[in-house]
């Protein structure tokens, strides 16, 4: 895996929702199929989550509900489309996995994991990360290339609204 | 009773990169120690040396959380599905 590609519009809704949510941590799923025979993944859809950390932590700490992950791989079934990974915002901090987030990336190995900085309330560049196995000493950074809208069919069912976890 | 039991990534090393696995029991910790039977190692990836689920996991029955039911003593019937899903979290 080298490339995660995404439309300028679903980058612009991802950085919106980490530029909205600041101070706090925002969260979220990443939906997407394969291409090239496996050495590159598309966006195809974004899913925010409720960032279900404790509530006087949200600043500095994210959680998704693995419920949503399973509600959404249900939806899925059958389809082309997969949870790639995840995205969530790193407020006035790099958009490098920290170690607390490396303690969960080794928790989901081949998965994106993608970061987006937040800067006093301004959303910067996205990163992509990617740990080839559980054994890997650290995280590669996946080229994220913005490209058009794909103009082939892909397969769309209803997603449950945040991953089916109700937002408080 | 077969039950389906979806394996995440991390552990699909343990059940030869499969990400599915069939295994029989009449709770979920019955299927588990199934699973572990036919795959080394599987079962203490999952459970505590007291038999509790390991932290950072958590196991769905038919998209049920088991912490709701009876945690890894939930019955299970022919055709459920038991899904392990890794923690998601982090932060900067």
């Amino acid at each position: 895996m080298t490339e995660l590609r995404i439309t300028a519009a679903l980058r612009a809704r991802l950085l919106d929702h980490a530029a909205g949510g600041y101070p706090l941590e925002v969260c979220g799923l990443l939906i997407g199929v394969g291409e090239d025979d496996g050495a590159a993944l598309r966006v195809t859809r974004t899913l925010p989550c409720p960032n279900v950390a404790p509530a006087d932590e949200r600043r500095r700490r994210f959680a998704i509900e693995p419920r949503a992950v399973i509600n959404v791989q249900r939806a899925l079934r059958g389809t082309s489309e997969r949870i790639l990974g995840f995205y969530h915002s790193h407020p006035d901090a790099a958009a490098e996995p920290s170690a607390t987030d490396m303690n969960y990336v080794r928790l989901w190995p081949e998965t994106v994991w993608l970061i987006v900085p937040v800067a006093r309330g301004a959303a910067g560049l996205p990163r992509a990360w990617w740990l080839d196995g559980m054994d890997a000493a650290a995280p590669r950074e996946l080229a994220l290339r913005t490209v058009r809208p794909s103009s082939g069919p892909v397969p769309c069912p209803d997603l449950p609204a945040h991953g089916g976890v109700p937002c408080e | 009773m077969p039950v389906t039991v979806r394996i995440p990534t991390v552990l699909r090393r343990l059940t030869g990169g499969q990400d599915e696995v069939v295994a029989t029991g009449a709770t979920v910790a019955d299927v588990l120690a199934h699973v572990g039977r036919e795959h080394a190692g599987f079962l203490e990836r999952i459970t505590t040396e007291d038999g509790g689920l390991r932290p950072f996991l958590n196991v769905f029955v038919n998209g049920d959380d088991i912490r709701f039911a009876d945690d890894l003593r939930t019955p299970v019937r022919d055709g459920d599905e038991i899904s392990i899903v890794p923690s998601i979290a982090g932060g900067r």
